[in-house]
Formats: structure tokens, C-alpha cells, sequence
């Protein structure tokens, strides 16, 4: 009687025709009743019984627990639930019930799944393995029902099958192939994505060797070899490589990246190896845009300054040309008209032609001297080293000594840092600035010259560089200044505010300087008032 | 009375001019032989003329430079020791370090007066230059 068994997890337990259970009484004189019900509050997982006409007879308390209720004894038929549905969603009926389908029909539940609803809501979800207890004459005498809570487990099967979905639909949204390579076999699944982009057919068998020879020539060596170290069972088992593939159907060439993992079963044994693949040509197609576009700026960017190299060295050359080339000629004019000068007999006449000459010329030799200034400065960026501004202040005074005598000027000098700059350009500075106070001033002029820290508002008011240490030069006159609206002007070449007449000068003086502070990454600024004076402020890094 | 001997090494003919007009105003009297290139200075000073006492010498001159012309001067023994000027209109600080040290004794820049130029070659023969480098009114201190 192979139905007649107990079961429990899919495996018999209990076979009652073998121990020949089914006789007129039980072993030790006590009915089948009692030695039934003995056994099933002995059981260790849910478990009732039935007559045989399906009135129920016994049950254990996980039964109890399943049902949420409290049956009645020999009242509740065929089941002890509440209410029950089949897996296929429909309710389990007095007919339906597996125990009912058993003893009636002789029909057997296997494999339904069964949801019993409790009063208080929840729900557990059992297998049912019902079985059939007959009296020797072979005449069913009753049943047995043991129910095997799955919920867990169902539950557990949910979740994986969701997360598959989840994984298959994550797949398909960022068009990832995905593959898995059995070294044992040699044979690598491979899902229709990667058949597609490979131009397999969704059914041929692929093996390592044929999933290789779609890997483009160039690529090819590198991507075994790297594939062979990623199964060197001594290293770590995974890879990602980049690589060009050409399709088998289209023979079209397109860029893949292809990661890959091996499993080991035992350490230096490689079972299975899992991978994705993806195709990348459109990312490959606009790096390579990208790197060609960065490669032509490159050029053009070395054409430019191959183009400014020879312009600056063009403009050496006009430096030279115009110290020596328009100066020579321009002297002998100086030099000649000197010679003429001495012998006009003392024709005022001649004399008052000659002066003028004098003075053109003259003046065309300070702007040729001047704007070769200019442009040698422009392009003479080295030569930094520790500068002692006051030692070069010092040295500039000296220079004006006639001047300053002459003007009877009065020179005041505060304590002056060290710092790194280009000293000839900075003696230049201080000698472009004193000359100015002493030309642009009334009589007895009052020059001064300090030193002070850059405080947070100068700063922020002047946009300095707040990780910089700087000093601040002020260069102080009381000469005849002009209207602050013009304090930027000032600084660019060729600007004037004086005329020739009451002053001397090519409008080249204060745009030197700012070229010299702009050469020290530093600022000039200039605030006057008509008649009142002038203040220069020089904002220089320290170091 | 000893006669100052010059070699002046120039191929302008109006520097020349003015060069002798400045040498007419300063005693005692002053020899000065004339060279229009590097090539016909050097030609002079390996001959039978003379040792000069003192050699002026241009540096921007077609063919030979000036800078070619003093290395050349430099190398001849029997003139080595003989003082050369650099007589220069322009003045550029790659000239001045270059001449200093291939041995010239001073750079005078050419000046733009003849009384300017009269006080320098004066200063120059009564042995009053003092720095390496000369300019107008820069040996009056």
C-alpha cells in the first residue's frame, strides 16, 4: 500500500504497511484511534485526522497555529480552516479539500499549495500530504492529513524570483549581454544579447575559442592573455577589458567591455566564470572624437605660440633695430646740430632754429629709448631673486642727488622689506615714480616713501591673492597731482595729462611701471588730488 | 711730448668727422689712424704700424662685428695689452657683460653732443674712467 505512507518534508517517516499498522488494534491493545492520535500529538510539525466520513477527529497544536481557530471535534469536515484557497486562486471547498479528494476520489494533492487564512488576518501557505488509513479488509477507515508550512520558504522564492526579474530587467534597460563560460565544458551561455551583438544565432553552441575569433585582430592577443591570467587560479578571477569585436552576421566593428568573475568550488579550481558585456561603441566613437579634437587644439595651440615665439622674437629685433638703426642717425642730427651751435656767431636767430632742433630731437630720443624700454620689459619675465628695496631706493636717490638739490626737495624714507623681485626693473620703478614727484611738482617739493603690512581690506578691495604675502609701497608727493578720474589713464603708454610745455616726459614713465609691478604679479594704484598730490600705492608679493 | 696714438675702428665716415673734430679740442696733440672694418683693423695692427695706445672700436660694423673683432684683437701678442674702447651708439646689457668679458676696458656709449664727446675721450686719455661702462656725463662723479 505505497499511498498509505507519512510523510514529512517529501520523505516517509512511517511506513504503516510495512510495520503492518493496519490491523484490528494497535500494538499494546490500544485502538488505532488512540495510537493515532498519540502519534500525531507526537508529531513534530502540523497534523489532524479524519473519519471517514470526513468529520474531524484529532489535531496537535501546530495544526492549531496554521488554523488560527479551534476546530470543533467531529463538527469541522475534512479540514480544520478558516478559509483556504488552491495555489490556482480558487477556494478550498469540502469537496476540493486535499484529505476529501483522497478518501473520495482517490485523488492525490501532490503538489498543491495551500494558503490558509486565518480569522485574524494573516495566512500561512502549507503542503498538504494527506494519506489514507484503512482497516485490514482494505475497507478506509479514515485519514491523516499533515500540513507542511511553506510560507517561509514561499516567501524566500518570491523574493529570489523578484530580484531575477529585477536583474532581467535592469539587464535589458542598460543593454548588457550577459554570459557564463564552464571551464569543464569549454562551452560559454551566452544570453540572445550577447549572441546579438556577436552575430551568434540565438540557438548555436558557442565554446571559448569561437566566442574569441569575434575579437578583432589588434585586440585579440591582449584579450587572451588577459583572459588567461583571469583564470590563473592563483589570481584573484576577475577582468574587465575594453575591446573591439566584429559582429559574425554584419562584420560590423564595435567597441565592448566585457567584466567578468570566476567562481571557485575549492580554492584553485574554477568552476564557472560569470560575466556581462556591453556595448560601448558609441562612448569609444565620441572618446576618439574627443581626443582627436584635443589633439587639433593641441596643434593650433603650438602653431600659436610658435607664432608668438617669432613675434617676440620679431620684436627683439625691432628693440635692437630701434636702439641702434633710429638712434644713430638721430644722434649725428644731435651731435651736428652741437657742432652748429658753436659757431652761429651768436645769431639769436640761429640759435633760437638750433634750440628747437635740440629739443625735437631730444625728445625723440627719450621715446625711442622709452618704448625700447617698454618692449624689453615686456618680454623679460626671469631673473627673480632676494631684492633689497631699500638698498635700491637708496641707489636712485643718489642718482637724483643733482635734481633734488636743484628742486630743494625733501626726500623722507621709511623702513623698506626684502623681497623677490627683478632688481634692475624695480630700481627702474623707483626711479620712474621719484623722477615723476620731482618733475610734477610745485616748488620745495615733500617726497616720502614707506613701507606698511597689507591689511585684510586692502585685500579684498585691491582682489589680491589671499594666500599672498605682500607689502605696500606708498610713494607720496605733494606736487600738482591731477583729477582722480583720470588715475587709470595714467598708467597707460602714450597717456599724458601735462603738456610738453610745463612738463618733460614721453607718457611712457608710469606705464613702465605698471608693466614692472605686472611683471612681480603685484598692483599699482594711484590716488590725487589737483594741487594737493599724489599718492602711488605698489602692492608687491613678498616672496 | 709725447704723442697719444688711436686707432679708430668705425665704417661710418660722419662719425669719423665728428671723432676728429672732438680730438682737435684736446690736448696735447692726439695721432688717430682710421680702420673701416674689423678685417682692415686687424691687417693694420699685425703690420709695421705701429702699436696705437689706445683702440676704439665699433660694434656694429658690416662683415666682421665688433665682438669677433676684439676676440681677434685679444689673440694678437703684440697688441693684447693695448686698451680697446667700445665706441657703440646703442647700449644693450647681452653687449656691455659680452664685451666686459672678452676683455674690453670700457664701453663708452657715443654721446650726442661734441662737448659730451670731448669730456669723455678727455676722461678717456687722462685715465678718469672709472666703471667698465660710460656714458654722457657719467664720469663727471
Amino acid at each position: 500500500m505505497k499511498m498509505d505512507l507519512v510523510i514529512a518534508d517529501n520523505k516517509p517517516i512511517l511506513d504503516f504497511s510495512a510495520l503492518g499498522l493496519v490491523a484490528d488494534s494497535a500494538p499494546g491493545g490500544i485502538t488505532w484511534d488512540t495510537f493515532f492520535d498519540a502519534f500525531i500529538q507526537q508529531m513534530p510539525v502540523a497534523a489532524y485526522r479524519c473519519d471517514a466520513a470526513g468529520f474531524l477527529r484529532s489535531y496537535n497544536q501546530q495544526a492549531l497555529k496554521i488554523w488560527g481557530r479551534t476546530p470543533k471535534i467531529g463538527a469541522d469536515l475534512w479540514c480544520g480552516s478558516w478559509k483556504a484557497s488552491h495555489k490556482d486562486g480558487t477556494n478550498v471547498t469540502f469537496d476540493s479539500a486535499p484529505l476529501a479528494q483522497l478518501l473520495t476520489r482517490g485523488k492525490n494533492s501532490d503538489g498543491d499549495e495551500i494558503t490558509v487564512m486565518r480569522p485574524d488576518g494573516s495566512f500561512s501557505i502549507i503542503k498538504p500530504c494527506p494519506q489514507v488509513i484503512r482497516n485490514p479488509s482494505g475497507i478506509i477507515i479514515g485519514g491523516i492529513n499533515i500540513l507542511i508550512d511553506i510560507t517561509a520558504q514561499k516567501k524566500y522564492e518570491t523574493e529570489i524570483l523578484a530580484s531575477e526579474e529585477r536583474l532581467r530587467m535592469a539587464v535589458t534597460t542598460v543593454e548588457v549581454g550577459s554570459w557564463e563560460y564552464n571551464p569543464a565544458s569549454g562551452i560559454v551561455n551566452c544570453d540572445v544579447r550577447t549572441r546579438e551583438l556577436l552575430g551568434f544565432t540565438p540557438t548555436e553552441w558557442i565554446d571559448l575559442p569561437r566566442l574569441l575569433e569575434t575579437i578583432a585582430a589588434p585586440d585579440k592577443l591582449r584579450v587572451i592573455q588577459e583572459v588567461k591570467h583571469a583564470l590563473d587560479p592563483a589570481v584573484k578571477g576577475n577582468f574587465d577589458i575594453t575591446c573591439r569585436v566584429i559582429n559574425r552576421k554584419t562584420g560590423r566593428t564595435s567597441y565592448i567591455r566585457g567584466k567578468g568573475q570566476a567562481f571557485t568550488e575549492k580554492p584553485g579550481h574554477i568552476v564557472r566564470v560569470l560575466g556581462i558585456v556591453m556595448d560601448i561603441t558609441q562612448q569609444a566613437v565620441a572618446k576618439n572624437e574627443l581626443e582627436q579634437k584635443v589633439a587639433d587644439k593641441t596643434k593650433e595651440l603650438r602653431q600659436t605660440i610658435s607664432q608668438l615665439e617669432r613675434s617676440n622674437h620679431e620684436l627683439e629685433q625691432f628693440a635692437y633695430i630701434a636702439s641702434h638703426d633710429l638712434q644713430e642717425p638721430l644722434r649725428k642730427i644731435q651731435t651736428f646740430c652741437s657742432i652748429i651751435d658753436r659757431r652761429t656767431n651768436g645769431d639769436p636767430v640761429l640759435e633760437n632754429y638750433v634750440a628747437k632742433i635740440d629739443s625735437s630731437a631730444g625728445r625723440l630720443s627719450r621715446l625711442i629709448g622709452d618704448v625700447l624700454d617698454y618692449s624689453t620689459l615686456s618680454h623679460e619675465q626671469g631673473g627673480f631673486t632676494n631684492t633689497d628695496l631699500g638698498k635700491e631706493l637708496d641707489t636712485i636717490i643718489s642718482d637724483f642727488e643733482v635734481l633734488i638739490r636743484e628742486k630743494k626737495a625733501n626726500v623722507t624714507t621709511g623702513l623698506l622689506p626684502i623681497i623677490k623681485g627683478i632688481p634692475h626693473q624695480l630700481r627702474q620703478l623707483f626711479s620712474n615714480l621719484l623722477s615723476n614727484s620731482l618733475k610734477f611738482s610745485a616748488d620745495e617739493p615733500d617726497i616720502s616713501i614707506t613701507s606698511e603690512p597689507v591689511t585684510e581690506e586692502h585685500l579684498a578691495s585691491y582682489n589680491l591673492n589671499p594666500r599672498q604675502a605682500y607689502t605696500l609701497i606708498r610713494f607720496r608727493d605733494n606736487g600738482i597731482g591731477f583729477d582722480q578720474k583720470y588715475a587709470e589713464r595714467i598708467f597707460l603708454i602714450f597717456q599724458r595729462l601735462h603738456s610738453e610745455k610745463t612738463t618733460l616726459g614721453t607718457g611712457i614713465g608710469l606705464a613702465l611701471c605698471r608693466k614692472i609691478v605686472d611683471n612681480h604679479h603685484g598692483i599699482i594704484v594711484a590716488e590725487s588730488e589737483q594741487g594737493i598730490g599724489t599718492t602711488i600705492k605698489i602692492f608687491l608679493p613678498v616672496f | 711730448m709725447h704723442v697719444i696714438r688711436c686707432l679708430l675702428v668705425d665704417d661710418d665716415v660722419d662719425d669719423r668727422e665728428i671723432f676728429n673734430l672732438a680730438l682737435t679740442e684736446i690736448e696735447p696733440s692726439i695721432e688717430v689712424a682710421w680702420a673701416a672694418s674689423g678685417l682692415e683693423a686687424l691687417t693694420r695692427l699685425s703690420g709695421d704700424d705701429g702699436k696705437p695706445d689706445f683702440i676704439f672700436l665699433d660694434l656694429n660694423m658690416p662683415g666682421m662685428r665688433g665682438t669677433e673683432c676684439l676676440k681677434s684683437i685679444k689673440r694678437l701678442p703684440a697688441v693684447e695689452h693695448v686698451p680697446v674702447l667700445i665706441y657703440s651708439t646703442s647700449a644693450h646689457r647681452k653687449d656691455i657683460e659680452e664685451t666686459a668679458t672678452l676683455g674690453a676696458a670700457h664701453f663708452l656709449k657715443k654721446p650726442s653732443t661734441i662737448v659730451a664727446l670731448v669730456m669723455m675721450l678727455r676722461d678717456v686719455f687722462e685715465g678718469k674712467v672709472k666703471s667698465f661702462y660710460y656714458e654722457d656725463g657719467s664720469g663727471d662723479s
